[in-house]
């Protein structure tokens, strides 16, 4: 079954991967001859197929991983981040199918891939539940938040659409520069998961010693944990590492680790920006800004309020009120202040104060859809950063 | 009322019935939600001493976050104003315009000015023909399509989902009724919350609620063999009042006990074992470590004498939890037997001086040079019994099930009704022959575009199309 359920999760990995390139093809294509309008929808049509093609086998995965496990697949970081690729994906279809914005499949499709190929960076062996997770309210609570995410996660792409259908990017902007910085961060997380597969695949690991004790790095310990000793732990393309360490008031063990994989994470992305960057002569934000040109900006702007209006009581539902009586029903209290759901709590504030803004003082155009970008950044923290960063009750989370 | 003092309610009304006070209060909410979640709060620090625990785990930081009362944010009384200001804000939003908006939608004419009509987003007329029986019509389909319709002589009115139109105050009606549940923790009575560490066959009163429980057995399973991943730990629970066994369950994380409206939780056990009971094989060193015989200890209540064979082995000190340090000396740390540590006098046939040494099962080799080591006998358990204390939760919030849960279905009902729904009208006027129609919604204006058109091009009637664009605003 678990064999099984890999070979679907491959073929779903593969269908984004491969509707990623249609769309993309698609939209370069588009204005760049006559004929080539008919062909651009061939295209994008087909790129849709294989979206749906990718959404069914990934449900196929989950469901033998299920079956496999005896659980819905969500209790840990590799099964729940694929979960929310699945929804997003799932998502896409759905309101494609409503909205029909092919160029939409461009950006999602990438972001799904990008967030499914980041899951498999997490250990991914099934691991049968501890007693705090043995309950049918798994399957309901997570999944149920995991679907607002989803639906939410289009708003963001239908925000950064309309930023760069709106934005002239000739001149100098502020905005202008935050969408390239957008940019970068879509290719610097692309980075960090091209860096860390290509050295699990290798079969990179390296013990490095300090005074907080051994760690295993997978990547090159160009930092060391505090104390380790300075060139001795391993060689990199003839530089011995580590060059420097993790300094003392960083407390935790793994601390020059995480600071290590963040500093080849910034340099790999900045290597895959400039290599991009030169073969494109112009900011990236300009190449993708074609894609969009000539698109609806209205039409993207009601696009991506209403997937807030259809996500947000969903997310209501599945994070809150569905955490809360599991909560009660678990730990005896329905908040108890975790960072977990304190963050739930927050994600929350910040689409309802989209809301009022927008139905309230009449924000719409610019000012929401910035709002919607940075809505995504809100969920990758309440569902990655909180994990990552703060440990609480939801803890068992974070491998 | 005098004057100044209507002014003063008045502003205080305007304040709170304000848009713009009202996100503020949301996102204020949020930042301190944030602020809250930097530092684990003194809830959740694995220590009681939180004075020192900031400062020894996170350094000057955590010691500043903990001196600013931050440690505590969700108990601070900033926190606390902004909570209550969003509670007042809903209802008084609520007020200010869920009633105005009520009146209005119940006072609406069925004869809308022409002008109006004609100004509608969506609006087609109908010329010539019979107008009046298509005015009838029409009054037919939409009433078979669920529309509630009023009539006057040459005007129809049409509506459906006005419901819709209150979603939001429903949702925050919602939010009223689960504000408040969550403070009535704080009616006398209605909140009580405890941790009770039960060993096996203890039994402990529950507060000063009546009753008492009783650790029955507690059963510990894990997935693995090196014991890192729990399977389930569960606790046969029964409880007694005025001495009588009144309920029992088998607690198991995720399946609690509710006796007169207290639940009782299965939430942890102590990691660390306790001795339980051992059985201890005496040897004497003089003589090639031979056998003696045994005895069984009972850790939690010791005999004070043994026999075992000729020889007696007699309590001097026991020290449950034993601490061994080079400048306090020998003390125990608590009764709880996690580490005991038994001083015996033993005599015997040809011992008659009693010989007086330690017995420390998990004893490193510093403590064991410091007491001695050259002993006349040898003590060696041979079968020992450990044991986990188990950790229920005790919680009682009355509040929950009649108000906190009302408050949030309520709330989801009027999210549904809110985004899910819309508030749809037409209106139809009979002017000169001309049947003019025109119709309105608060959102999803494709949806009413079909709906109206599958009704007026069977009659005849030219299909209504949109004449701006979609927006999405509610009124």
């Amino acid at each position: 079954m678990m064999q099984l359920s890999s070979v679907f999760f491959g073929t779903a990995f593969f269908s984004y991967l491969a509707a990623t390139i249609l769309y993309v093809v698609g939209l370069t294509g588009r204005k760049m001859k006559a004929q080539s309008a008919a062909l651009a929808t061939f295209w994008t049509k087909w790129g849709y197929i294989v979206v749906i093609i990718g959404v069914i086998t990934q449900a196929l995965a989950i469901a033998t991983r299920g079956i496999y496990g005896g659980y819905t697949p969500v209790s840990n970081m590799f099964e729940y981040m694929s979960f929310w690729a699945f929804t997003i994906m799932l998502a896409f279809v759905i309101i494609n199918a409503f909205y029909k914005v092919p160029v939409l499949g461009a950006f999602v499709a990438p972001i799904g891939l990008v967030i499914l190929a980041y899951a498999s960076v997490f250990p991914r062996d099934s691991k049968p539940l501890i007693p705090a997770l043995q309950s049918y309210w798994l399957n309901i609570h997570v999944t149920t938040a995991a679907l607002g995410e989803g639906i939410l996660t289009i708003s963001f792409a239908a925000g950064l659409m309309y930023l760069l259908v709106t934005t002239d990017l000739t001149k100098n902007s502020r905005t202008a520069k935050f969408l390239e910085f957008t940019v970068y961060l879509f290719f610097a997380l692309l980075s960090f998961v091209l860096t860390s597969l290509g050295f699990r695949a290798a079969g990179y690991a390296q013990i490095v010693s300090g005074t907080m004790g051994d760690q295993l790095y997978h990547l090159p310990p160009f930092i060391g944990p505090t104390g380790a000793e300075l060139g001795t732990a391993a060689h990199f393309l003839g530089v011995p590492l580590p060059l420097f360490d993790a300094p003392g008031w960083m407390h935790a063990a793994d601390a020059g680790m995480q600071f290590n994989t963040i500093l080849i994470t910034i340099i790999a992305s900045l290597v895959l920006y400039a290599i991009l960057r030169l073969i494109a002569r112009k900011p990236l934000s300009m190449v993708i800004q074609k894609w969009v040109s000539g698109l609806d900006s209205d039409m993207l702007d009601e696009l991506s309020y209403r997937a807030i209006a259809i996500g947000y009581p969903v997310f209501t539902l599945g994070a809150l009120v569905f955490a809360m009586i599991w909560a009660q029903e678990a730990w005896g209290s329905y908040w108890s202040w975790d960072p977990k759901e304190t963050w739930a709590l927050i994600t929350w504030l910040y689409y309802t104060a989209y809301l009022h803004f927008r139905l309230q003082r009449g924000w719409e155009g610019k000012k929401t859809a910035w709002m919607a970008v940075l809505g995504f950044v809100v969920i990758l923290f309440l569902l990655v950063g909180v994990n990552l960063v703060i440990s609480g009750l939801h803890s068992y989370a974070k491998a | 009322m005098n004057n100044r003092k209507k002014t003063f309610f008045d502003a205080i009304w305007e304040f709170f019935a304000s848009v713009k006070v009202g996100i503020t209060i949301i996102v204020l909410l949020a930042i301190g939600s944030i602020l809250g979640t930097i530092y684990p709060q003194t809830n959740a620090i694995p220590s009681p001493n939180p004075d020192f625990y900031y400062n020894d785990t996170y350094g000057k930081l955590g010691d500043l976050y903990y001196r600013m009362g931050l440690a505590d944010t969700f108990n601070s009384w900033w926190y606390l104003t902004l909570v209550l200001m969003l509670f007042i804000s809903l209802i008084i939003v609520s007020i200010d315009r869920g009633v105005p908006l009520y009146k209005s939608l119940k006072r609406q004419p069925v004869a809308r000015k022409l002008i109006a009509i004609q100004a509608d987003r969506l609006y087609t007329k109908a010329e010539g023909g019979d107008a009046e029986a298509k005015l009838e019509a029409l009054a037919q389909q939409l009433k078979k399509r669920r529309y509630k319709v009023r009539r006057e002589d040459g005007a129809l009115l049409a509506e459906k989902g006005r419901l819709a139109r209150f979603g939001a105050y429903v949702i925050h009606l919602g939010l009223i009724i689960t504000i408040l549940g969550v403070f009535s923790r704080l009616i006398p009575g209605w909140y009580y919350t405890d941790m009770i560490w039960l060993k096996e066959g203890e039994t402990k009163p529950v507060g000063n609620l009546g009753f008492s429980v009783q650790n029955n057995g507690f059963t510990l399973e894990f997935y693995d063999q090196a014991q890192t991943r729990a399977k389930k730990f569960e606790t046969d629970a029964v409880i007694y009042e005025n001495g009588q066994a009144t309920a029992k369950k088998h607690l198991a994380v995720n399946d609690y006990l509710t006796y007169k409206h207290t639940n009782i939780y299965q939430n942890s056990y102590d990691p660390q074992p306790m001795f339980k009971t051992g059985t201890i094989e005496l040897l004497d060193t003089r003589n090639n470590n031979k056998s003696l015989g045994t005895f069984v200890i009972d850790f939690n209540n010791p005999q004070r004498e043994y026999k075992v064979g000729d020889y007696t082995v007699t309590m001097a000190n026991y020290f449950p939890d034993v601490k061994v340090d080079p400048d306090k000396g020998v003390f125990t740390n608590s009764r709880d037997p996690y580490n005991p540590g038994i001083q015996f006098d033993i005599t015997g046939p040809d011992q008659m001086e009693p010989a007086r040494q330690w017995m420390i099962p998990l004893a490193g080799p510093f403590v064991k040079q410091m007491l001695g080591k050259d002993y006349r006998f040898d003590l060696q358990f041979k079968d020992v019994d450990l044991f986990h204390m188990t950790g229920l939760k005790i919680e009682r919030d009355l509040g929950w099930w009649p108000i906190v849960f009302p408050g949030l279905v309520i709330a989801l009902c009027g999210l549904v009704l809110a985004f899910y729904f819309q508030h749809r009208r037409v209106w139809a006027r009979l002017e000169e022959g001309v049947l003019h129609i025109g119709a309105n919604t608060n959102k999803h204006w494709i949806g009413i575009t079909g709906e109206l058109n599958k009704v007026l091009v069977p009659l005849g009637i030219e299909p209504v199309s949109q004449k701006r664009k979609e927006e999405p605003q509610q009124s």
